[in-house]
This record gives C-alpha cells, sequence and structure tokens, in this order.
C-alpha cells in the first residue's frame, strides 16, 4: 500500500512540474493553433534556450541576464526559421508533412551542429537555490516552487499578450481566417514569424528555467518534446486551455505513477492515453470541452 | 479623376489564367456595380485590386498610383476597402474586436470616432459588442461584416455580393443598407447576383463574362443594350 | 475474373511496366547498380561485404515504407519500431524457440504486420501530420517496451542468443539478402504498378474521389500499412544477421529519421526514389564516417534543403541547374 503521504507528496511533484511542462508545451500548441505547424524542432529549441543560458550564466554571472538572453536569442532563432524554412513550403497542397518534415530536419541538424561543437557530456547548471520548505509532511524544494512561479508568470504574459494587444489580435485574425486578415492590412507573413518566435522563445526560456533539473547537453530537448508532444496532442492541438489542463493532469499521472513503475514506463502510459484521445476524441479534451 | 483603374490585366490562380485583358476605369463619385455569370472572374477582379490574387500583366492604379501586387495594406491605405463574399467575421473574436480588426491600420485617437460611427449605423451591434461573432445570426454577422468595412472610413467600398445567402427580409436590409450610403456619398463597387435591384442603386454598369470586360457604361445606356440586357439580365427592353 | 487471371494479368503488366521503366534514365542507373550488386563480392569482401548488405536491407526498409508513406501518404514514423518488432521476432525465434534462421526471417515479417494491425487502426482514421503523431507514440512505446522486458528482450544492451543464418558465410548471407530484396522488391513493384497501387495514389491525392469510386478506402489502407510493416518486419530478420545483435538502438526514433531521411531526400513518389535516397544517405553515412556527427549535421541539411527545395526528391527531379532555377524562378 501506498502511504498517503507520498501520495500528496507526488501529487504536488506533478502539479509543480505540470507547470513547468505547460511552459513547453503551451508554445508548440500555439504555432499550430496559428501556423499549422508541428515544430518537430521545439524541443531543440528548448536546447539553445539551455546553452545560451548557460554560456550567459558563465560571461555574466547573472541568471537574470540569462533568462533574458535565452528568450531573445531563441525568439530570433524561431522568427528566421519561420522565414526562411516555413514559408517556403506555405503555398504547397501540402503542408503538414513538409513542414514537419523541414522542422524534424532542423531538430537533427542543431542537436549534431552541437555536439559537433561542443560534445554530448552534460553541463551542469547552478541550482537557482537550496531552500527547501517542509509543509504538512509534504518536502518542497524552493527551486521548483520557483520554476513553476515563473512559469505561471509567463504564461499569463502570453495570455495578456494575445488577448489584449494589437499583436494578439493579429495573430488571432490570422490563425482564425488567413485571408480577411490579410484584406484588413495585416501582414500575415510577419504574425507567423513573430508566433514562430514567441512559441521558442517560450522553449527557450524553459530550457532555460529547467536546465538546473535537466542539466544542458545537445540532445536534452528531446525527452520535453516529447512530453509536451502528447501533453498538446491529449489537450487539443491548438487549444491553449486545454493544453495547460493536460500538461496539469498528465503531470499527476506520471508522477504518481512512478511510484510503481520505471520513468520509461510511465513514458508508455502516457504515450497509451494520447493514442486512445487521439482516436476517441481527435481535437483532443480541449476540443471536447468547447 | 479616376480613383481606380485597370489596365490590360491578366490575373488567376496557380496556372488558371481567369481575367483576360481587363481594362477598366473606376471614376470618383459614383455607385458601380459588375455583373456577369457565376466564375466570370467578378471576385477575381476585386481581389487583383486588393492584391489578392496574382495579376501577371498589365497594371492596377489608385488615383494614378501604381499598386499592381502591392500587399492589401497599400491598398486601404489608399482609401480603397473590400467586404468579401459571405462576410467573412472572424468567428471567435468579439463584435467590438472584428470592428477593431476594421480599424487596424487606422489610428487610436480616430478608433472611438468610428466606433460610434458604426454604431449609429448599427446600433445592434454596439448592443452585442461584447458577444462571440460566430455566435450570431447570419442577418446580425452581415452587419458585423459592414460595420468592420465602415471602420477605416473608405473613399470607396468594394462589396461582393453582400446580399449571397440572406433571407429575403435581410436582402431588403442590405439594399437599404447600400441605398442609405449612397445617400451619404460613398462611393461603392458592388458585385451582385441580384441585378435588378443592384440596377436601381447603381449608376455605372461593368458586364463580365470569362474574364473578359464585355460592357461598360451608365446604367440608362445600358438599357439601350437589348443584346447584353437579354444574355445578362433577362430582360428586354419595353 | 477468376484469381489466377487476376494474378496472370497483373504479372504481365508488372513485366511490361519494368521493361518500360528499365530504358528511363533512372532505369539504367539501376540496372548498372543491380549488376555492380551481383559482381560485388568479387571485388570486395570483409566489412565493405557487410556494409553493402546492410545498404540492401536499408533499401528494402526504406521501400517498404515509401509504399505506406509515399503512396498511400500515411506518414508512419512507426515503420522502424516495425523493423525492430521483426527483428527481435526473428531472433527470438531463432534464438530461443528453435526456428530454421531462414523461416525465422519470414516469420519476423508475419509478426511485424501483425503488430502493425492495431497501429493501423488509429492511422485509419486520421489524416496528415495526425498520422505521423499517433505513430511516433507508437514507435516510442515498442522502444521502451523492448528496454523493459529484459527477459525477453535484453532490455537496453540487447540479445545475441541466436544461430546465424546459413552457416554464418558472409558470401551466402550477402546472396541470400540480395535475392530476397530483389524478391520484395519485385513484389511491392508489382503491386503498385497495378490496380492497388493505383488506388493507393487516388487515396492520398483524393481520398474522397477514391471512396465515391466504391473502393473501400480503409481496406486498402489497411493492406498497405500491413503488407509495407511486414516488409520492413522481414528487412529487421536480415539486419539481425549481418550485425549478430538486435539491441533498443536499432529501432530508436534516430532509425527512423534516418530511413524517412533516405525516402525523402530520394523521393517518395516512386520505389526508385528509395533505392536512390538509401545509398546516397548510406553512402553518406559510411563514407563520412571519420567526420563524426559532422555528417548527421550534413544529412538534417540536407533533409532540409530538399524538402524545400526538390519536393519530389532527388531521383524524381531534374537535376539539370538551369531547370532548377528555371522552377525557382516561376515560384517567385
Ligand atoms: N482561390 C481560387 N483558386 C483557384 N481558382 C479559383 C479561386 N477562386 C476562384 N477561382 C476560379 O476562378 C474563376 C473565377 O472565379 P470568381 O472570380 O470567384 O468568379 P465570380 O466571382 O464571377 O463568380 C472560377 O473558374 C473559379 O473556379
Ligand atoms: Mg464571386
Amino acid at each position: 500500500m501506498v502511504s498517503v503521504a507520498l501520495l500528496a507528496q507526488q501529487i504536488v511533484n506533478g502539479l509543480l512540474f505540470g507547470g513547468q511542462l505547460a511552459l513547453i508545451a503551451v508554445g508548440l500548441t500555439l504555432i499550430w493553433g496559428v501556423a499549422r505547424v508541428l515544430n518537430f524542432g521545439h524541443g531543440a529549441m528548448f536546447m539553445v534556450g539551455g546553452f545560451v543560458g548557460f554560456f550567459t550564466l558563465g560571461a555574466t554571472g547573472s541568471l537574470v541576464a540569462a533568462v533574458i538572453a535565452a528568450g531573445i536569442v531563441v525568439f530570433a532563432l524561431g522568427y528566421v526559421t519561420e522565414v526562411v524554412l516555413i514559408r517556403p513550403l506555405r503555398d504547397r497542397e501540402e503542408f503538414g508533412i513538409p513542414s514537419m518534415v523541414v522542422t524534424l530536419g532542423l531538430a537533427f541538424f542543431l542537436e549534431n551542429a552541437f555536439i559537433v561543437w561542443i560534445g554530448t557530456q552534460r553541463q551542469s547548471f547552478p541550482r537557482f537555490t537550496d531552500v527547501i520548505w517542509n509543509v504538512a509532511g509534504i518536502t518542497l524544494s524552493a527551486q521548483r516552487v520557483l520554476i513553476f512561479v515563473i512559469s505561471l508568470v509567463a504564461l499569463g504574459l502570453l495570455f495578456v499578450v494575445i488577448s489584449r494587444t494589437e499583436l494578439g489580435l493579429a495573430i488571432r485574425a490570422v490563425s482564425q481566417d488567413h485571408d480577411t486578415a490579410l484584406l484588413m492590412g495585416v501582414r500575415p507573413n510577419r504574425v507567423y514569424a513573430i508566433t514562430f518566435g514567441i512559441s521558442a522563445a517560450l522553449a527557450g526560456l524553459a530550457g532555460v528555467l529547467l536546465a538546473p533539473l535537466f542539466a544542458v547537453y545537445p540532445s536534452v530537448g528531446w525527452y520535453p518534446f516529447l512530453l509536451s508532444f502528447v501533453v498538446v496532442m491529449v489537450g487539443g492541438l491548438g487549444s491553449v486551455r486545454g493544453t495547460l489542463l493536460a500538461a496539469m493532469g498528465l503531470a499527476v499521472v506520471r508522477s504518481i505513477s512512478i511510484i510503481w513503475v520505471s520513468s520509461q514506463m510511465a513514458m508508455v502510459i502516457l504515450f497509451a492515453i494520447m493514442i486512445v484521445v487521439l482516436v476517441a476524441y481527435p481535437d483532443g479534451i480541449g476540443g471536447y470541452l468547447e | 479623376m479616376n480613383l481606380i483603374e485597370l489596365d490590360g490585366v491578366d490575373a488567376g490562380y496557380g496556372e488558371n489564367q481567369v481575367l483576360h485583358d481587363l481594362s477598366a476605369t473606376i471614376a470618383e463619385d459614383r455607385v458601380n456595380c459588375v455583373i456577369g455569370p457565376n466564375g466570370s472572374g467578378k471576385s477575381t477582379m476585386m481581389k487583383s485590386i486588393l492584391g489578392m490574387v496574382d495579376v501577371w500583366d498589365g497594371t492596377i492604379t489608385i488615383r494614378g498610383e501604381d499598386v499592381t501586387n502591392d500587399h492589401p495594406r497599400e491598398v486601404l491605405e489608399r482609401g480603397v476597402v473590400m467586404l468579401p463574399q459571405g462576410g467573412s467575421v472572424f468567428p471567435d473574436m468579439t463584435v467590438k474586436e472584428n470592428l477593431r480588426m476594421g480599424g487596424y491600420l487606422i489610428d487610436d485617437d480616430l478608433l472611438d470616432r468610428q466606433y460610434e460611427e458604426v454604431y449609429d449605423m448599427f446600433p445592434v451591434l454596439e448592443e452585442k459588442r461584447a458577444q462571440r461573432a460566430g455566435d450570431l445570426s447570419g442577418g446580425q454577422q452581415m452587419m458585423v461584416a459592414f460595420g468592420r468595412a465602415m471602420m477605416p472610413d473608405p473613399d470607396i467600398l468594394l462589396l461582393d455580393e453582400p446580399s449571397a445567402g440572406l433571407a429575403p427580409h435581410l436582402v431588403d436590409d442590405v439594399f437599404e443598407q447600400i441605398a442609405a450610403l449612397k445617400e451619404r456619398g460613398r462611393d461603392m463597387l458592388i458585385i451582385e447576383q441580384n441585378v435588378r435591384r443592384v440596377l436601381e442603386i447603381a449608376e455605372y454598369v461593368y458586364v463580365l463574362d470569362q474574364g473578359r470586360l464585355e460592357y461598360e457604361g451608365d446604367t440608362e445606356s445600358l438599357r439601350n443594350e437589348d443584346d447584353i440586357m437579354e444574355m445578362y439580365i433577362g430582360e428586354r427592353h419595353g | 475474373m477468376t484469381v489466377l487471371e487476376t494474378l496472370r494479368s497483373g504479372i504481365a503488366r508488372t513485366g511490361d511496366r519494368l521493361v518500360e521503366d528499365a530504358r528511363s534514365r533512372n532505369g539504367i542507373v539501376f540496372a548498372v547498380l543491380a549488376l555492380l550488386a551481383l559482381l560485388a563480392p568479387q571485388l570486395v569482401g570483409g566489412y565493405t561485404l557487410d556494409l553493402l548488405t546492410q545498404l540492401i536491407i536499408a533499401i528494402l526498409v526504406v521501400t517498404s515504407w515509401i509504399f505506406i508513406a509515399g503512396y498511400f501518404g500515411m506518414f508512419s514514423f512507426a515503420h522502424a519500431a516495425l523493423y525492430g518488432i521483426g527483428a527481435y521476432a526473428t531472433a527470438l525465434l531463432a534464438g530461443k524457440a528453435g526456428v530454421h534462421p531462414v523461416l525465422a526471417v519470414l516469420l519476423g515479417g508475419v509478426v511485424a504486420g501483425i503488430f502493425a494491425i492495431p497501429i493501423a487502426l488509429p492511422v485509419l482514421r486520421l489524416s496528415g501530420a495526425y498520422v505521423g503523431m499517433a505513430t511516433l507514440a507508437f514507435a516510442e512505446i515498442v522502444y521502451r517496451l523492448a528496454i523493459h522486458f529484459r527477459g525477453l528482450t535484453g532490455g537496453p544492451t540487447g540479445y545475441t542468443g541466436f544461430p546465424p543464418l546459413l552457416g554464418g558465410s558472409r558470401l551466402a548471407l550477402y546472396y541470400f539478402v540480395f535475392a530476397l530484396v530483389v524478391v520484395l522488391l519485385v513484389v511491392q513493384y508489382g503491386l503498385l504498378v497495378n490496380r492497388f497501387g493505383l488506388v493507393a495514389r487516388a487515396i492520398r491525392e483524393a481520398p474522397d474521389a477514391a471512396r465515391m469510386l466504391g473502393n473501400n478506402v480503409p481496406r486498402y489502407k489497411l493492406v498497405g500499412f500491413v503488407v509495407g510493416s511486414a516488409i520492413a518486419g522481414v528487412a529487421g530478420g536480415l539486419q539481425i544477421y549481418t550485425v549478430l545483435i538486435i539491441s533498443p538502438p536499432m529501432i530508436e526514433v534516430n532509425r527512423m529519421i534516418e530511413f524517412m531521411a533516405m525516402g525523402i531526400i530520394g523521393g517518395l513518389r516512386t520505389i526508385g526514389g528509395g533505392i536512390f535516397g538509401a545509398v546516397i544517405v548510406f553512402g553518406l553515412n559510411e563514407g563520412l564516417r571519420d567526420l563524426g556527427e559532422l555528417r548527421l549535421v550534413i544529412w538534417g541539411a540536407m533533409l532540409i534543403l530538399v524538402t524545400i527545395y526538390f519536393p519530389d526528391g532527388l531521383a524524381d527531379s531534374s537535376l539539370d541547374p538551369r531547370d532548377r532555377l528555371r522552377e525557382l524562378l516561376n515560384r517567385e
């Protein structure tokens, strides 16, 4: 029998992890919702963010600078990726598969380019803080709580940008009806590129924030990509609300199941859930909610 | 002065040419209409003015300035606004956000005045401003689309079959609205299948067939063109 | 028409098309390649011959993926996993159940075909990128289960306890692989130039029209998916006899990306594209082995460039730079 305390601990851990997962997954869902691209390079953006943060930290000693630099550099990487790799495909009859293939190629390219450049060894990233709290028998690492809070703030900011700003209005217009947005004077190409940049920047930000937990190395992005991939499928590609919900739910499922099974088998469970949802509700739980 | 001028325009989609050497002059201070069979290229003509389809050859100018294949933005900034077929409101935006999209290019201090203007024209939009546009009835969505097109206070409004697909009483509303706009001196270019009604309002007519201009002239002289009247309008001069 | 007559006319048509295609530019190239492959053991031996064996197996994997992804448009990420299932099945049947190695290879194909059925079910209901997503999930599950059930599979370090094929003769293995692959290539080719291939293309290009013409679209897709997967399973079985081990890295997603790159770089629209792509990518991988990961950087870049500039792959595009330039300019 599992003790209640352990269960409670794992639920809390799961929720904290869910916030981080949401930060990665929301970028994936955003770029699908707006531009219909399934970005297989999302994990590579995470990885690049981690490295930029790592180097910036080394050069400046400032964590804040590391986070900001990662956000900016990866935004630029995302923007350029859209312009150079995705835009030439947009007029194709079939867009979904070639766009998936070029981002997959990009992920492969970046991962191996970093291996050639830096090597495969893990660079450890300093912890933000070592404080541990104990609340009602549940251990809380201040670092995880901090990461969770920053993730929520970033997601909140994203929400404000999308719902309250002129840029957000243009993003929503393009995602709902590209041609009509064009007729209103919106420049959809620019909107796609900026959205791709924002989506990538969120992954890059997550790459630094999670660096103390995941370390920094060229293939670090693949696992968070797979996790967020499951999250957006279950949540419904393009549905931000569904993605947030699925991130929390699946992270809790994962952390409860690793009480009994290995983390590999926990992934098997998550993938199985994803397939069931994909068959039963192709639009995910987000589509089901609406 | 000529507001919009098409000169020898060839245009189409991919390999498929739709407009063939189309030349037409749209003068200021009048209401124009484009009629012609389905698939004759009326919408394509309008979209080519806006920069929404590729112009392969020829030029399009607005007040003498070349806008051929320019971004729709450039065209909008010259006071030419199009209301697409079916309205195409943004379904997941509120009514007010839809209007805001219509005013996407105008200055913020102008926005409030334009909201008032549009709400005056369609009071029901003010009432429903916070509702999701996709939840409105077909007639109300048409008002949103109309209002959205009026937001930038266009010099000329291009309407692509504004009455298509609407219930008969709503068709009446649309033509009343168009008449009211004409009353207030708004220039328009209207594509319509409902030829009889649009000819009651329009002062100048273009007849398109298979991407070619078959006739242009003022409405009165059209009524004396028996062939055209019979072929495209299904009426004989009485 | 009786089954026999259908078969006879199908074979006749396959022969006619083969003669016709053999006269084309690519046909001549492939004929020369096949001839070289037949003579290869006279020219090279040892490790190089093993590499050639592996290349021929890779050709089988890629063409069978093209069969599914290129013809039907079911962009599967599960192909390397099914290849792995065939490999594990062959190894275990030969190693633990004492099945004759040659029979084990064929049974490996059957097992992969059976495993393909549950994967096909979501694939039949989904389209476009969603097929990729669902099959990627399956592939990840298979990979993890292969590591998890260590009692059966040997876990992360793999399994080697199976006897060699044909007494372990390198040369015999080479010709066996060559013969089996040629047979399976001709089978795929035959299916694709006949009615089956026409329907497959119709399903990819216009699924609704294919349905309205009275074709049982789900059944065709299911058969296509299972046949292609079974062929991958056979390839997996052959592969273990050249490397003498089966382990999880053989089926991880990087392998899938490699097969995919071969198919896309060569061209997804013909079996020939798969052969071409396998030769290019495999050749690049081996020829540039000294460059380490840099070669992966190179073909990652190739995957991108080919997708953007040669949407039909290198085998089926004109490689004349003037043609490429013209096409690029037209697109602008
Ligand atoms: N987006 C498009 N892509 C390809 N062909 C189109 C497109 N829109 C219209 N067409 C073709 O162009 C021709 C003219 O269409 P259109 O201008 O919409 O005619 P109208 O508005 O007079 O009914 C038709 O043959 C139609 O099939
Ligand atoms: Mg039309």
